[in-house]
């Protein structure tokens, strides 16, 4: 066995570059998908079960000044197993100057260990939160002070808030404004998340008797207001379970429900147990679909570079083996040295990529508490793990057995023998611009070898092209998001609640700011559609919907989205019958349109045609405005939230975008310094390889008077003609391809289109990036040419 | 009075621990075929690369035309090579990926010494004159030791080099190809080409009117010929007792 162990050591000290490159690789992407899928896994597992363990019911229906009799005739339709109750105020909140679109929901929380009045036990509708501090971690469970608040972290991303600051509660329209401040965070299963606009607030018993008295003391009464009205309203989440026996789908679970009470009269809106889930746990599957997604591609870059270093690796060492076959070694025996080193390799590769995922997996989930609202309790996936290195090992194992399949082959006599290199192709050799003419040469004489370049270059292209377009659609400010997740654009939103609200003097003001181009009206109502409860989106102009299939709805036709067609199995033409306010009428889809709001689950109507089934004169109508500079729309919405009290003003975003978009472009930042370090290690194997290849022209060239930096300048101009060309091959695909992928992955976030155009982070960006970081790192590489002699590299190449 | 060309003051060259050249002083003048001789490893291919630029030394001088080559930058160095040496090695080592003709021509190219289109009149002539002529399209794979050599010869020579440097240009050819590589050295040292050329074999050392002799890295003998002229049994003769002297 000596004689192996000789041989081995001697193939490490050789291809030790080679080796540590593939080592690397296989690291980098096997901690890729292992963070991935154990984010991925652990996040369903953990946000379900908290979800299952504070009681969040088969569908849950948010309900404002309901009475007590609903919840006793939920608990008689047939199918409903239970119903829990979770008492709540409704108030519309400010924090450090910055208003919510939504109301707050201020939930009462008492620490039950601290509290001997229930004997530790909680009382019906209570739920046991789990506490964060500033830092994400877990703190033992607080007693809520008066005066105090406990926040979702995800406010934090939104309103950069923080432990001390005060959150404006507005009670009541006059005198009716409650400061409480932060005193930690909690971890909210229902709709911590920052894609959910909806928060809630733990406060004390005592705070929240406060707020209610405050309510119901205004002039005017408000805590029996209108629907609709921001100011506080007495509220509820009715978490509501299937009997074990029901043999009911979801759909039906909830239509039986929504038609056999009158809960509809008092839903402010309904949410399904898959659909807060989705919700909850978009950001971080958009972040582990993105990073598995980069992790294929980093795989298949792997085996292309490894595939190619291998190759070549045996092609140099062919005479070598050819020797050792003279000495009595048969090929099996030697193939078994490669098959060691590198299945080796990889095999270490894999273990330490799969070992470090868990660290990294924790440091991820807790850097994402601020986007995802919860502090993700990390377990290793064992099955999926199984399942995934099995699967990598039969990758390996057959790369390996293909790769090393050729050193079989070799004959002895003729590998001594036989020489080696490709014939070229005949291109020009010019006076003019000689080094390019030289590279050109170069590049046709040795262009198997740049195959794998050339691969590499496109996927990566392909993929950064993939991301960017997603960040470009995403645009700075989650423009993109704003769009799809709005009914129709606008800049400023003002829907005034009350008859004293001075519409023409704040339009004044907004033309102040900038002219208006552009107004409608639009309100959103709940409504039924063939017993689907689902939100309205009611426009004053149609023509303000984001139609992607048929037509704009008139007062008899409705529009819907991907999302109500695939779920209620409707198409353009269909007759559907839509319920509100306890009337019923048939109207025709018209057409599929854009809004992600709510997963998709929302449809398009006219005013008139809500007028047959709603009551269009009420304050449900938001004013809409498009103005001549967008740019300006937050100091005019700032300037409005101050000065009037009474309307409710937004703009096409909503808190928890900014966070959104941050995690998005750090995802994106990530990707691209993940891809360098993979150019870098691609560079460092090809280079590495080609250089030997070539290090006997490189060196006569120089003998003949070229000099070192015309070489290096050669050389890396091979790579970026490479380079170029397969980036030019992934920036074609993904022109041709990436919208209509994207696109399905869309949909099943609601998002029913995606178009993007050419733009700077969509095609410039991963082009040139690619292609100049190549380039500049075959150049750095490149430099060792100085270091060497022109006899010392004459001689190499004798060898 | 010769010209000097090229002188060496105190040369030495270090392979780790092992000296190579010790100290050599030596000038080459123009006009001059300098054959170097001397056993193996004795430095005579190491004193060549030396006084050419392909190699650095460890101490000491290398003079060209009053410039110290060893202190010129590495562009100084390539533009030297480019246009004042030219160089035949033993192994040829041309560029795989040209043609015989195309070796020729960038070489030219690099030199910069004329247009394009003078650099491929000159290359022509070349092709012809050392005997390539529908060879010239041969890939060095593709051709013939003699024909590779002969090209080899012709890169050195385009851009009309001061010194035309040769380490055992021979060394790799049957003996008819080896004459003919001998006769083309001689024809061009009668141009006026200076030669320095490295060999162990004396029918190349013939060829030459100035022979050095190096042993461990020192210059322990020089022999000075009448010029080559064809066949020349008194030149023969004296070069053999010389080399008898020597231990050859």
């Amino acid at each position: 066995m000596n004689q192996y162990r000789i041989l081995i050591h001697a193939a490490v000290k050789k291809q030790a570059g080679s080796i540590a490159g593939l080592f690397l690789m296989v690291f980098v992407s096997v901690l890729c998908i292992f963070t991935a899928v154990t984010v991925y896994g652990s996040g369903k597992r953990f946000v379900a079960g908290e979800m299952e363990r504070l009681g969040f019911g088969d569908f849950t229906v948010w309900v404002a000044d309901c009475p007590n009799r609903i919840a006793s005739e939920i608990k008689n339709v047939r199918g409903v197993g239970h119903i829990s109750v979770q008492p709540l105020i409704f108030a519309g909140y400010e924090i450090n100057g910055r208003y919510s679109d939504n109301d707050g929901q201020l939930i009462v929380y008492r620490n039950n260990h601290a509290d001997d009045s229930n004997n530790g036990s909680r009382i019906e509708g209570e739920v046991a939160y789990r506490f964060l501090d500033g830092e994400g971690n877990y703190v033992p469970e607080p007693v809520i002070e008066k005066g105090t608040v406990y926040i979702s972290p995800a406010l934090q991303s939104g309103f950069d808030v923080e432990v001390g600051d005060s959150i404006q509660f507005e009670l009541a329209r006059s005198n009716g404004i409650r400061s409480l401040i932060v005193a930690g965070y909690f971890e909210d299963a229902f709709m911590g998340s920052s894609m959910i606009d909806m928060k809630s607030f733990l406060i004390c018993e005592a705070d929240r008797e406060e707020l209610l008295q405050v309510a119901e003391a205004s002039p005017e009464g408000d805590a029996q207001s209108v629907k609709g009205d921001t100011l506080a309203r007495d509220g509820a989440m009715f978490h509501i379970f299937k009997d074990g026996a029901s043999t009911l789908s979801d759909v039906e679970f909830q239509k039986a429900v929504l038609s056999d009470t009158e809960l509809p009269l008092y839903t402010e809106f309904t949410y399904g147990r898959d659909s807060i889930l989705s919700y909850m746990l978009l950001l971080q599957n958009i972040l582990c679909g993105f990073l598995l997604a980069f992790s294929a591609v980093l795989l298949v870059i792997c085996f292309i570079v490894a595939g190619k270093s291998l190759s070549d690796v045996i092609e140099q060492d062919k005479k070598d083996m050819a020797v050792l076959k003279t000495m009595g070694l048969t090929g099996s025996s030697i193939r078994g040295i490669y098959f060691g080193i590198y299945g080796g390799v990889s095999a270490a590769g894999t273990i330490l990529g799969t070992l470090l995922s868990m660290p990294v997996s924790k440091a991820l989930a807790k850097g994402m508490v601020t986007s995802t609202g919860m502090l993700i309790r990390i377990a290793f996936p064992f099955y999926a793990a199984l399942i995934i290195l099995t699967g990598l090992i039969v990758l390996f194992g057959a790369f390996l057995v293909i790769r090393t399949g050729g050193i079989i082959r070799i004959a002895p006599i003729q590998a001594i023998r036989e020489g080696s290199g490709e014939k070229p192709a005949h291109t020009k050799i010019g006076k003019r611009f000689l080094i390019l003419w030289i590279a050109v040469r170069e590049l046709m004489a040795h262009k198997g070898k740049y195959v794998s370049v050339c691969l590499i270059a496109a996927l990566l292209v392909f993929f950064l092209s993939v991301i960017g377009r997603m960040g470009a659609w995403l645009g700075m400010n989650g423009e993109g998001l704003m769009n799809a997740f709005s009914v129709a654009d606008h800049d400023l939103g003002v829907q005034p609640f009350h008859d004293d609200v001075p519409m023409e003097e704040i339009e004044r003001i907004i033309n102040w700011y900038s002219p208006i181009e552009e107004t409608y009206e639009l309100a959103m109502e709940s409504v039924t559609v063939n017993g689907f409860e689902t939100t309205a989106n009611v426009l004053s102009d149609t023509d303000y919907f984001h139609v992607l299939e048929g037509e704009v709805c008139d007062g008899k036709e409705v529009l819907i989205t991907h999302t109500i067609a695939n779920e209620l199995g409707l198409e353009i033409g269909d007759t559907v019958g839509i319920a509100g306010n306890g009337r019923v009428e048939n109207y025709t889809v018209s057409g599929i349109y854009q809004c992600a709001n709510g997963m998709g689950n929302n449809i398009g109507m006219s005013m008139a045609g809500y007028s047959k089934i709603g009551n269009i004169n009420g304050f449900i109508w938001c004013y809409h405005y498009i103005l001549k500079d967008g740019t300006v729309r937050d100091y005019a919405m700032k300037y409005l939230q101050d000065s009037y009290k009474g309307i409710d003003v937004h703009t096409n975003s909503w808190s928890g975008l900014d966070g959104i978009v941050s995690l998005m472009h750090g995802v994106i930042g990530v990707i691209y310094l993940v891809a360098a370090v993979f150019i870098f290690i691609a560079v460092s194997m090809s280079a590495d390889k080609l250089f030997k290849a070539e290090t006997g022209n490189m060196a006569v060239y120089k003998s003949m008077g070229l000099s070192d930096k015309d070489l290096r300048l050669s050389f890396s101009i091979r790579f970026l003609l490479v380079v170029a060309a397969g980036a030019f091959i992934g920036s074609m695909a993904a022109i041709l391809s990436a919208d209509s992928m994207i696109g399905r992955i869309f949909r099943m976030f609601g998002i029913g289109q995606f178009t993007s155009r050419i733009s700077l982070t969509g095609t410039v960006l991963p082009f040139a990036a690619v292609t100049l970081l190549f380039f500049g790192f075959v150049w750095l590489f490149s430099a060792r040419l100085k270091q060497v002699s022109i006899i010392k590299l004459l001689s190499e190449n004798d060898d | 009075m010769k010209e000097l060309l090229l002188s060496r003051e105190k040369v030495k060259r270090n392979f780790g621990e092992n000296s190579v050249l010790q100290g050599i002083d030596l000038s080459i003048y123009a006009g001059d075929f300098t054959v170097v001789m001397g056993s193996s490893g004795s430095g005579k291919s190491t004193l060549l690369y030396a006084l050419s630029g392909m190699d650095t030394v460890s101490s000491g001088k290398v003079v060209y035309q009053g410039r110290d080559i060893t202190a010129l930058s590495e562009k100084e160095l390539a533009h030297l090579r480019a246009g004042e040496f030219g160089f035949v090695f033993q192994r040829m080592h041309l560029v795989s990926s040209l043609s015989l003709y195309e070796n020729i021509v960038i070489a030219g190219y690099i030199s910069n010494k004329g247009t394009e289109e003078e650099i491929r009149e000159k290359a022509d002539k070349l092709v012809e004159r050392m005997n390539l002529s529908g060879a010239e399209k041969r890939l060095p794979s593709e051709a013939s030791g003699g024909e590779a050599q002969r090209a080899a010869i012709a890169r050195a020579v385009i851009s009309s080099p001061q010194i035309l440097f040769a380490d055992e240009p021979t060394g790799a050819l049957n003996k008819a190809n080896t004459l003919e590589v001998l006769d083309l050295f001689s024809a061009l040292n009668r141009e006026g080409q200076s030669v320095v050329l490295v060999t162990h074999d004396k029918e190349a050392a013939l060829r030459g009117n100035r022979i050095l002799y190096l042993e461990d890295g020192m210059v322990v003998g020089e022999l000075e010929l009448t010029p080559y002229d064809g066949k020349d049994r008194k030149r023969e003769e004296q070069l053999n007792r010389w080399l008898e002297d020597r231990g050859w």
